[in-house]
């Protein structure tokens, strides 16, 4: 009940006619920024930050948080609309939200079925980060090299569940999206690896500019050949009402946005995990879950639970972040760095002694999630606009948005670069039947697995036994082998069988 | 829907060895990595008993050789012919962002936009000067009102234009 008061004592801070409507600012500024390809959360958090600086902490850390909040939500649009996500956390709502949005002809219900799982999954977070926050911030100290490499084995087995018929393809795209992570700067000897010479590949390759090229541009390629085929006019009316998924879809919706709004919350509180894992990891479970389509084919089980994941990463990330000062993710860090300017340290005494801060940016996490799904909701009548829109005009207008996005995420025409590159492999790939979410999800989790996983071997000496030397990892080891063995066991049981 | 019709019968189906390109790469790749990560980065410390830089890279390089040939033994043996079509006009559209790409360290990132939603629609598509105008003006107002000017994002300026300011 203590929180509860807190929470209350929060929402008093909150309530104020300037913090309620600096809460409805950051939650349109950062729905806009996040929409926009190549403007991830980091870089919109950064960019926005000076916009804070005549305010005072309570209400600049409360913008912060709407901005940062509201993000997760616009990533979806561009992702559903014109499969370039608008940040990395999108990339698993495009699987299944461009294909709903084209070619089943329901991007209305897509978008509401984004923001509702974002709203979910969000409220979901928030709730677990106001009563056991602290706890599970403590909790995710108890995560370190070992138990992450052993989380992270288990993340790469549930690629699985994305390789789709030719599991022999999936696995090369995954080892394939495995190495090309491995170029750049070796995090633990601050080395450069796999550079071959050149000083652009020293920095690695930018993953914003590789997404985009991959999914977005990739798909660009691939419609200019059906460019002159009728727009859909089945396209439902162009209104809220219009847009509201059947009782059935809805139906659907939620138990996936419950889930995933759950387990991104765990995520977001891991340590350097962040939200974009948290929407891999809700869209590969979700993936065990039946649904009325088959994923990546527009199912809006698919939508709600990347959504969902994405969400509640977000709130679980401001868990280790105030209760002990350690940053989830980039983003995360910006706001460190805020909460610092402003005077403030964030750790256990945050909350003992400035509770009208700690408590004030939690409540204020509700009014904005509130806020942004109203706001969230109304502009889809303009949004779905868009499809109506001729594919003659759409391919050089979406190829521009991706330049412009590459190029914004890193300020360089390598970035350029790197997304024409990768549009080109994403298309082939795709010409020949080879998924990229498997390399996607691979590129994204490989620094985090070989960094834990060289740090656990240096503290053991080479002691492999180091990876059952603690009761979590115990655990997810047995299940890591438990999900590798299994489709093996059960191959090999059903063909004695018959 | 002729048109349609048209622009589909217009797509070649690629010799059937194109299949192999994405397995053929990764191989290309794969046994590039298993030689640079042993050679230069080493796979073992044996002094420290730690991983050097090349040990999850060398590990993944084997793997990936071996589903590699598995792919190519795979398809050998199944005797499939077929392919994958390919359209001249998906390779239009690759050329022109690369040819957004190298102009734009001539003229800049802007103008170079500017330019490539005017050829591309009027040039390329045949649109009217009504509709291209339009689009591109559109387009060009977003990008520069929300990157360029809200955003701050500071665009290549290109060669010339920088000779130019000196």
């Amino acid at each position: 009940m203590d929180n509860f008061d807190m929470l209350f004592y929060g929402l008093q801070v909150v309530l104020t006619p300037q913090n309620i409507l600096v809460t409805m600012v950051g939650a349109i500024l950062g729905l806009i920024v996040g929409a926009m390809p190549g403007i991830g959360s980091l870089a919109g958090v950064a960019l926005l930050l000076p916009l804070t600086y005549k305010f005072n902490p309570v209400t600049a850390i409360i913008m912060l948080g709407a901005l940062y909040y509201s993000n997760m939500y616009g990533g979806a649009y561009s992702a559903i609309l014109l499969n370039i996500p608008g940040d990395s956390p999108a990339i698993m709502t495009a699987l299944d939200g461009y294909p709903m949005a084209t070619k089943r002809g329901r991007p209305g219900q897509a978008l509401f079925a984004a923001n509702l799982a974002s709203f979910v999954g969000g409220t979901v977070g928030i709730i677990i980060l106001t009563f056991v926050g602290p706890w599970l911030a403590e909790v995710g100290l108890k995560f370190g090299p070992t138990e992450m490499t052993a989380l992270l084995l288990v993340a790469l087995t549930s690629i699985g569940w994305l390789l789709g018929d030719n599991p022999i393809k999936g696995i090369i795209i995954t080892l394939l999206g495995i190495l090309l992570a491995s170029i750049g700067m070796d995090t633990l000897t601050g080395s450069p690896r796999f550079e071959f010479g050149s000083m652009y590949l020293m920095g690695g390759i930018p993953f914003i500019p590789f997404v985009i090229g991959m999914v977005g541009f990739a798909e660009i390629i691939k419609l200019s050949v059906s460019r002159y085929a009728t727009v859909k006019s089945e396209i439902q009316k162009m209104t809220i009402r219009g847009s509201i998924p059947t009782k059935e879809e809805l139906l659907r919706i939620l138990p996936p946005a419950l889930r995933s709004g759950f387990l991104g919350t765990i995520v977001g509180v891991l340590p350097g995990s962040g939200a974009t894992m948290g929407s891999f990891l809700s869209y590969a479970f979700q993936k065990a879950f039946k649904s009325k389509y088959p994923y990546g084919t527009g199912t809006i089980e698919g939508i709600a639970a990347s959504e969902g994941g994405n969400n509640g990463a977000a709130a679980g990330s401001f868990a280790p972040l105030l209760a002990l000062g350690i940053p989830g993710s980039g983003t995360g860090a910006v706001l460190l760095g805020g909460l610092i300017m402003w005077g403030l340290n964030p750790g256990p005494l945050l909350f003992t002694k400035a509770p009208e801060f700690a408590w004030g940016l939690i409540a204020s996490l509700y009014i904005a999630n509130i806020f942004t799904l109203i706001v969230g909701l109304s502009v889809i009548p303009f949004l779905m606009r868009i499809l109506k829109v001729p594919l003659i005009y759409m391919i050089p207008t979406i190829t521009t948005l991706c330049i412009v996005g590459s190029y914004s995420s890193g300020g360089s025409m390598y970035n350029v670069f790197i997304m024409l590159i990768s549009g080109v492999l994403g298309y082939l790939m795709q010409k020949f039947g080879y998924s990229p979410a498997p390399l996607l999800l691979a590129f994204v989790l490989e620094p985090l697995l070989e960094n834990n996983l060289r740090k656990s071997l240096i503290i053991s000496n080479g002691d492999p036994s180091i990876f059952f030397g603690s009761t979590i990892s115990s655990v997810l080891m047995v299940i890591f082998f438990a999900l590798l063995i299994l489709p093996a066991a059960k191959a090999w049981y059903k063909k004695h069988k018959a | 829907m002729v048109e349609e019709e048209k622009k589909v019968a217009q797509a070649e189906q690629a010799p059937s060895t194109f299949r192999f390109i994405i397995p053929g790469l990764s191989l290309f790749i794969s046994v590039a990595f298993l030689y640079i990560g042993l050679t230069k980065y080493g796979f073992w410390d044996h002094t420290s008993h730690s991983p050097t830089p090349g040990f999850l890279p060398v590990i993944v390089s084997v793997g990936l050789i071996f589903c590699c040939l598995w792919m190519f033994i795979a398809e050998g043996r199944s005797g499939k012919k077929d392919s994958a079509n390919f359209s001249k006009d998906e390779l239009w559209v690759i050329l022109g962002g690369f040819g957004v790409f190298a102009l734009t360290f001539l003229i800049g990132l802007m103008p170079t936009l500017l330019a490539y939603l005017i050829y591309w629609l009027k040039g390329f598509e045949s649109c009217s000067w009504k509709s291209t105008l339009k689009v591109s003006l559109i387009v060009m107002a977003m990008v520069v009102g929300v990157f360029y000017l809200w955003l701050e994002v500071p665009f290549p300026e290109g060669l010339i234009l920088e000779t130019l300011m000196e």
